[in-house]
């Protein structure tokens, strides 16, 4: 009933770590306390690694299963999340990480229609069991460039039942994606993959549809670091200020001449809430619910901060 | 702390009020059955400003405007008929529905009648508590939340004048580190009276709660957001290995449900008569036995004057304050009712608290969790949108059940599923109570 605080991180430890496909590491982690609740299909969390920027990772394999296992690319652009994974990270090695969340929920429906793209597979994965296991009617589209990089390949293969679809470029292949979503007409279409892809799909399924509901795998290509940097917009202006460190939003928020109450600012009266409107929060204060935490729409500005590169905030 | 803007957003609740319009949005109490006089079952009510009367009609209760609309006059002194009251003045009759259905005085051929409708709620009966629904549109289902579904035989109803603002009133309630200090008896707590707060003995610790909850006064509060509203956990650690669990609830937007020994709970609104005043309502029910309701009323009663149920301490004789009392036998010095040290408690602070000035620490979680609740709620009706606790069908009704309320100790690690099981239990072993597993949905889970 008391679930512990999903924004609160935990402790893990690095039970395996698998060479999935060229430059893909599965790793899978075992909360130190047990898995502090049950993983849905399209879940992530937030890996926190030290000297690395904070990175979110999908699940995959089988929902609710009690080890966390993600999927990570080498990246030769990355800022140090992957490199990090695959250079330093070890069997054995506790990490820290918060979540699971998830804000790429499966939503019920008689029959979905699957589009990975490369390492993109990753919440795919933990779909098709879910979708098999509800006993609706699934078809994947799983595009890559070459195979040897296509991770989870034979693991998508003995799921069964429904229908699935390979294309490589450099076997020739060539995906129409107009035609696969013409012969789906009814299905409900979950996406992850390059941004080029998502685009692509968005272009033919427009909003008003609301068929289709994606994740792109590479977002954010900023991270942050716990405590680290990052940027505020003030929504009734359209200021963007950068919050240091060593900076608490309410400072820069003062600074810029909005005016905020406050008494406590160490994070228990509640007096300086101030609303979010777009963006990730790391609650850092002591009066929020975590039901409320997780909704992501309001923060106590003089403590807590951002998990992601910028906060929209209604002030 | 806050803003003054805010502070009064959440006060006050005259018509028109955007409080006013979510609290209207709820089924209220009104007035308690065993008020309303025997002979000629008719009572003057304000409730959130609006100056009502109540009567009894053949069927169920009528709830319209004090005020005949032809010439203003009383209509609480009216003359109560078969199924309406006629105005003393110049006898126009109004039904339950606020219609003239009758003006004796005018032309037999004039069609006046059919264009004269005071303001007229609908009322149901409820436990001992006529409730009443003064929103727009069709009232909504009534949850079945523990209160209104015990039998009767189980339940006992009563009221009281405070005088002050109604949130004041709410916010006591879901308070649950001030029972340690305002509740406190300096030596033992001597009431050995049936159906006194706190007086109950803590199973397992040879102990009555005020005792307990004196000595161990810095709770461990975890605030719980769920569909009744919050779910307020107050841990106090007895020994080294046991705890003492309290889980007490918001019931939003205007009660608080609390336990009350091992097998008691009650369910308590706080009405606002006008934005200075308003009366606690409360359900009390029993897992596990019948009520003794004469004994109740009667002890009740004597601590109030009617017609009001203003208690017989309060601000015009200082609620009894006895120095002598505070330094021997109570914490508060005004006896030893704790209704009436909450009551000193909130109506001490004034007609409207300044909360613009206040300090809030780390146990004020649930009243801060309350306002911010509170506060979107507020938002969130004007707008349109759905509120909690407040159901659209029979279905959500259905779902709305409980809420869990428990005093009980349990071991350190334990704790989370000793209290469920307790309260499991003593459903199993209730003549009336649902089981646990309808009981409630959780949200936090
Ligand atoms: S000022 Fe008290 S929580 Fe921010
Ligand atoms: S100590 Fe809480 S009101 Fe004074
Ligand atoms: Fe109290």
């Amino acid at each position: 009933m008391t679930a512990p605080e999903d924004s609160m991180e935990q402790a893990a430890r690095v039970r395996t770590m698998t060479l999935e496909a060229d430059d893909v590491l599965a790793v899978e982690l075992e909360p130190l306390d047990g898995p502090s609740s049950e993983w849905t299909a399209g879940a992530h969390i937030d890996l926190v690694l030290p000297d690395a920027p904070v990175r979110q990772y999908s699940l995959t394999g089988r929902p609710g299963s009690a080890r966390y296992r993600i999927a990570v690319l080498r990246e030769e652009r990355s800022r140090g999340g992957s490199k990090a994974v695959h250079e330093r990270l070890r069997p054995g090695d506790i990490v820290r990480l918060r979540g699971p969340r998830n804000h790429f929920a499966l939503e019920p429906a008689a029959e979905y229609l699957f589009v990975a793209g490369g390492i993109g597979i990753t919440p795919i994965v933990p779909m098709l069991h879910a979708a098999e296991r509800a006993g609706a009617r699934w078809h994947l589209l799983y595009l890559g460039s070459t195979r040897r990089r296509m991770a989870f390949l034979e693991e998508i293969e003995s799921i069964g039942g429904g229908a699935v679809t390979v294309v490589v470029r450099d076997e020739g292949g060539r995906a129409d994606l107009a035609e696969v979503l013409a012969a789906h007409p009814e299905a409900s279409v979950y996406a992850c993959g390059p941004e080029r892809m998502l685009a692509a799909l968005q272009e033919l399924l427009p909003d008003e549809t609301g068929r289709l509901r994606f994740e792109y795998f590479a977002a954010p290509e900023v991270e942050y670091e716990p405590g680290g940097a990052f940027s505020i917009r003030l929504a009734r202006t359209g200021v963007e200020l950068p919050v240091e460190p060593q900076q608490s939003v309410l400072e820069v928020m003062r600074a810029a001449g909005v005016e905020v109450l406050t008494d406590c600012e160490e994070g228990i009266c509640g007096s300086c809430e101030t609303h979010v409107l777009e963006g990730e929060v790391e609650h850092r204060d002591f009066v929020l619910t975590s039901k409320e935490r997780e909704a992501m729409d309001c923060m106590m500005v003089c403590v807590s901060r951002a998990s992601c590169p910028l906060l929209v905030l209604d002030a | 702390m806050l803003k003054q803007e805010d502070n009064e957003k959440i006060t006050r609740s005259g018509p028109g009020t955007p409080l006013g319009n979510l609290l209207r949005s709820y089924w209220q109490p009104a007035a308690l059955v065993s008020e309303m006089p025997g002979e000629r079952p008719v009572k003057a009510v304000r409730i959130m400003s609006e100056d009502l009367v109540l009567f009894k009609k053949r069927e169920g209760w009528g709830l319209i405007s004090r005020y005949c609309a032809h010439r203003g006059v009383d209509l609480s002194y009216g003359r109560l008929e078969e199924d309406g009251i006629r105005c003393l003045y110049h006898g126009w009759l109004y039904d339950g529905q606020g219609r003239c259905v009758e003006q004796p005085a005018e032309p037999d051929h004039s069609q006046f009648l059919g264009k004269i409708r005071i303001s007229n709620y609908p009322c149901v009966e409820k436990n001992g508590i006529i409730f009443t629904y003064m929103g727009a549109g069709d009232p909504p289902p009534f949850p079945h939340y523990d209160c209104f579904v015990a039998p009767d035989e189980y339940t006992f109803a009563f009221k009281g004048l405070w005088e002050c603002n109604w949130l004041q009133g709410l916010e006591g309630g879901i308070d649950p580190s001030h029972v340690s200090f305002l509740h406190r008896f300096i030596q033992e707590d001597p009431r050995e009276m049936y159906g006194q707060q706190f007086a109950e003995e803590v199973e397992g610790t040879g102990k009555k709660l005020s005792m307990l909850v004196g000595e161990s006064y810095r709770p461990d509060i975890e605030v719980e957001s769920a569909d009744h509203g919050l779910r307020v956990y107050a841990l106090r650690q007895l020994t080294e290995d046991i705890k003492h669990v309290r889980v007490t609830n918001l019931l939003f937007p205007n009660a608080f449900v609390v336990p009350f020994g091992n097998t008691k709970v009650f369910t308590q609104w706080h009405v606002p008569i006008d934005d200075e005043n308003h009366y606690w309502f409360m359900i009390w029910y029993d897992f596990a036995e019948p009520t003794d309701k004469e004994t109740l009323l009667q002890q009740r009663l004597d601590g109030v004057s009617l017609p009001d149920y203003r208690p017989l301490r309060n601000r015009s004789n200082n609620w009894g304050f006895d120095p002598q009392e505070q330094k021997e036998l109570t914490y508060t010095g005004m006896g030893l009712d704790i209704n009436v040290h909450d009551q000193w408690a909130v109506e001490s602070m004034g007609p409207i608290q300044d909360r613009t000035v206040e300090r809030l620490g780390i146990s004020d979680r649930a009243v801060t969790a309350n306002r911010r609740m509170l506060l979107r709620a507020i938002d969130s009706f004007a707008a349109g949108g759905q509120t909690p606790s407040h159901p659209v069908s029979e279905a959500e009704a259905a779902a709305l059940t409980g809420p869990l309320a428990m005093d009980t100790i349990a071991a350190n690690d334990a704790w989370q599923s000793r209290w469920v099981q307790r309260e499991q239990e003593r459903r199993d072993a209730s003549p009336w109570a649902a089981p646990l597993e309808t009981a409630e949905e959780t949200v936090d889970a």
